[in-house]
């Protein structure tokens, strides 16, 4: 995913027309906003840090250096770094996601439909709690579907590096799955 | 069979027993790793079976690939985001513009100050020149 030509003049246009800029937000706005829900857990904060990445971004734009890398692994970098401020200031003060108890309240009756959604919100909890890096890799491979070498440039690591964080990412999710079934199985006999 | 013939049939079962495909470095790299974790992981609890370690990390793949999806950001906020960042960059633009003009104009008035103190620092030395040589020889 290195830079096109395209989107390299669109960023040096940037630096001077405000509708250049506009138009880069109107590509990336969607990504950022993902990668910001994900990290976060809800619509407000994500709506607020993705406000907050964009405008960093307009006031740095002129320092931008083309370095070869895509013009996301500088948006995701700022973001990256906005989230983990999140993230600290709110270690401060526990709050609960809002959103997540709307899912919790709207449940359907269906008890298939009710077992998947148990583990999509068991999931979520268990990615939001890993290390920053996985959680990482894991929107930007499921909810961007980027290659590895995609995810490698954004991340400044190495492709090689990028595919054994997956694996042991997966292999660690997994172990806190069959953890967790085990101890269901266990408290149900 | 001749010898010659025989030399390629021997050749040829040496080919098909050679090993077609020489693993990838990072692959061994990461199988070995994985290896490790997952030894370390299941220290005093019994392993599971390679088969159902897959089933299960297929499983978890395809709740990822359910539950990890692309979420629409609400058109309003987009949209006034984008009405607010373009007027900002406006702004900012601007600014930008009026310091390089007070830059600019920084410049213009120093140069003009240097090159006034430069003419004045002549004029002076040419002046106490003259003043020297009005003076009487045996003056001072």
């Amino acid at each position: 995913m290195s830079q096109t030509p395209s989107e390299s003049d669109l960023v040096s246009r940037a630096k001077e027309d405000p509708e250049a800029f506009g138009q880069l937000y109107i590509k990336y706005v969607e990504k950022i906003y993902n990668y910001v829900y994900y990290r976060t857990g809800n619509a407000q904060d994500a709506e607020d840090l993705t406000a907050k990445i964009f405008y960093q971004a307009l006031r740095h734009i002129h320092r931008y250096v083309d370095r070869g890398l895509p013009f996301s692994a500088w948006l995701y970098r700022i973001a990256h770094n906005l989230v983990a401020n999140w993230h600290r200031d709110r270690s401060r003060r526990q709050v609960i996601s809002l959103d997540t108890l709307a899912l919790i309240s709207e449940r359907p009756h269906p008890e298939t439909k009710l077992q998947r959604e148990d583990d999509q919100q068991w999931l979520l909890g268990i990615v939001r709690h890993m290390p920053d890096d996985r959680q990482q890799l894991l929107i930007l491979k499921f909810v961007e579907h980027m290659t590895n070498r995609e995810i490698a440039q954004i991340m400044g690591r190495t492709e090689g590096a990028i595919k054994s964080l997956y694996h042991r990412t997966l292999l660690s999710l997994r172990d806190t799955w069959a953890g967790e079934q085990e101890g269901e199985a266990s408290e149900g006999s | 069979m001749s010898d010659e013939s025989m030399a390629e049939a021997v050749e040829e079962v040496a080919r098909l027993l050679r090993p077609r495909a020489e693993p990838n470095a990072d692959f061994v790299q990461m199988l070995g790793q994985s290896i490790q974790h997952a030894a370390y992981q299941h220290i005093g609890r019994p392993r599971p079976s390679f088969d159902r370690m897959v089933i299960e990390l297929r499983k978890l793949v395809r709740l990822l690939c359910r539950t990890l999806v692309p979420i629409q950001p609400r058109s309003a906020f987009v949209s006034a985001l984008q009405r607010d960042l373009e007027e900002t960059a406006h702004e900012l633009l601007l600014v930008r513009q009026e310091r390089v003009w007070w830059l600019i104009l920084g410049g213009v008035l120093g140069t003009v100050l240097s090159l006034l103190g430069l003419l004045a620092a002549l004029l002076l030395r040419r002046r106490n020149g003259r003043m020297d040589a009005k003076k009487p020889l045996g003056a001072g």
